[in-house]
């Protein structure tokens, strides 16, 4: 959809990825460049996960369980699952297709080099209408793969947007 | 450590989480000046999409942003499973709801914050390590 810039503070009119940086700068774990249109190490990771997410989920969503370990944590619509085994059983939700298409998402090291990420968008499930969705995964990197070990997924019920 | 089970874990989790939740929005409507006192020297803010990095960044930001006003209607929250002991206990929290800045209109928003907990003898203080806010609706605002 179009995005057109309010005439209002920095504050109030948000960039769809992260922007430039305003104060110091953290001490992150692994510090990198960040010239214009270098990408921190943590955004490229997150952003190719959720890209691989979202096409798992749209595509196959049996698939899913790959991308979580037997202690990860998923809350979906405030109900909690626990392991692998309880999530697979989200790729038995009552619809057949689903399209999720991403407004904006956002990513943070964490001190003990996870990766979160916060992903705000939209998603049509077969024929319903659209509805805004907002989801937060922790990432971990384990035996050199990342996998989600947190995932919490809410709709925007209240939003008609 | 004990064992804990599963539905334990997360209702003490959720506990901490609401407490924590609920004084943070009361600090930054109310008591603004004092609402970096939540957040760890460290910590890091991404402000719809903008970076806010260390304290004194974040005592800048909080101090320009203008007044608000916080209704939060929903929130998750979950334990992060930490193996090696050194490893702080640490929680996830997801809120949103509705705010309103003074001079500007009301917005949707959803907010993410990582929590550790800091020890002290007599209690635990939970201190933001990473907190990320945006608003659910501005693309049309």
């Amino acid at each position: 959809m179009p995005v057109t810039r309010p005439r209002d503070s920095q504050w109030m009119s948000p960039t769809g990825r992260q922007g430039d940086s305003c104060g110091q700068r953290g001490g992150f774990p692994g510090t990198l460049a960040r010239e214009k249109g270098d990408k921190p190490i943590w955004e490229q990771i997150g952003s190719s996960f959720i890209q691989h997410y979202y096409q798992l989920f749209d595509n196959d969503r049996t698939q899913l369980g790959a991308i979580y370990i037997d202690a990860s944590c998923l809350t979906w619509e405030g109900q909690q699952f626990q392991g692998k085994a309880a999530i697979v059983e989200l790729s038995s939700l009552p619809f057949q297709k689903i399209q999720h298409s991403i407004t904006a998402q956002d990513y943070q090291p964490t001190p003990d080099s996870c990766i979160i990420s916060m992903v705000v968008g939209q998603l049509k499930a077969d024929e319903d209408p659209i509805m805004g969705f907002h989801q937060m995964f922790l990432l971990k990197n384990i035996s050199d793969a990342w996998v989600c070990t947190n995932d919490m997924f809410r709709l925007a019920l209240h939003n008609f947007g | 450590m004990r064992k804990k089970d599963f539905k334990t874990y997360v209702d003490q989790a959720c506990r901490a989480a609401e407490e924590f939740v609920s004084i943070y929005y009361d600090t930054m409507d109310k008591r603004r000046q004092a609402l970096t006192r939540l957040y760890l020297d460290k910590a890091t803010l991404i402000w719809n999409g903008n970076i806010v990095s260390g304290l004194d960044a974040l005592n800048n930001f909080f101090d320009m942003l203008p007044s608000s006003e916080f209704q939060v209607n929903m929130l998750d929250c979950q334990p992060v499973h930490e193996q090696a002991t050194q490893s702080q206990t640490t929680i996830l929290v997801v809120t949103s709801g509705t705010v309103k800045f003074d001079g500007n209109k009301q917005h949707y928003f959803n907010q993410n914050f990582l929590l550790t907990a800091q020890s002290t003898p007599n209690n635990t203080v939970w201190k933001i390590a990473s907190d990320c806010f945006r608003f659910q609706d501005w693309a049309s605002s």
